[in-house]
């Protein structure tokens, strides 16, 4: 799994979005909004591409168990495919 | 998905206008490019709320009659006009559907301009013909734009109603 170029994660008033820019505003029309637990996800995918070691991040950062851990990940997971952010 | 009063779309959550655009600014100054859904009428006929969206770039280049620029007002606020007039120290703005110009305004107010149209589903550059008709013919006509876009509205409401007593 690869990050698409060009979306940018701030953070406005303790919430986090996700601002598509250069390449990727000429296609995204709008910005995506994030909770703290996809923000820290979005953060750990540039060291981690699998979905189970992103599940051993979130078990180790939150106080969650696997099971949930996982089901939340693979849900994050293809939604960000399915609106093309990020690639398989 | 809903949107709130300022026109930003969002799955879950509403955010002040305000504070998005000052990360739009904060990216900008840094060099990112970022698109903006177009916020209320006074950019009309050439731009419109819920239908269109623009490119914002840094200012690369000095500012020239007929562009669109993003400044933001001593109250804060976050205006998207274009310009009128400009001796590069100083630039007065006008909205597309305005006859009244603003300014002068300091140069420094003015932290983007824009590249990139997304207007009625089609991308406009500088160049394109209806970039160029507004950029040009339209802002040549503040003075009687008042007067065009009435007689505009009329014409159309005109044409409606013939069109209903048809059917």
């Amino acid at each position: 799994m690869k990050k698409v170029d060009d979306f940018i994660l701030r953070e406005i008033a303790n919430e986090y979005v996700l601002v598509p820019t250069g390449s990727a505003a000429k296609i995204f029309d709008g910005i995506i909004t994030f909770n703290e637990q996809a923000a820290f996800l979005w953060n750990k995918l540039d060291e981690c591409d699998t979905i189970k070691g992103l599940v051993e991040k979130l078990t180790d950062e939150y106080d969650v168990d696997e099971n949930t851990a996982l089901n939340d990940v693979t849900a994050f997971i293809d939604r960000l495919i399915e609106a093309g952010i990020i690639n398989k | 998905m809903r949107k709130d009063a300022d026109g930003f779309l969002m799955s879950d959550r509403v955010f002040n206008t305000s504070d998005i655009l000052n990360v739009y600014r904060e990216l900008i100054e840094n060099g990112k490019e970022v698109r903006l859904n177009v916020c209320g009428y006074s950019m009309e006929p050439f731009l419109k709320e819920g239908r269109d969206s623009v490119l914002l770039k840094k200012c690369d280049r000095p500012l020239k009659k007929g562009d669109i620029a993003m400044y933001v007002r001593e109250n804060g606020r976050y205006i998207l006009h274009r310009v009128v007039k400009t001796d590069g120290e100083s630039c007065f703005f006008a909205g597309d559907a305005q006859t009244f110009v603003e300014g002068p305004l300091n140069i420094s107010c003015v932290f983007a301009r824009v590249s990139e149209v997304y207007r009625k589903g089609k991308t406009l550059e500088k160049g394109d013909f209806t970039w160029a008709f507004f950029e040009k013919v339209w802002l040549f006509l503040l003075p009687i734009r008042g007067f065009l876009l009435k007689f505009m509205r009329s014409t159309i409401y005109r044409k409606q109603s013939d069109n209903n007593e048809k059917s």
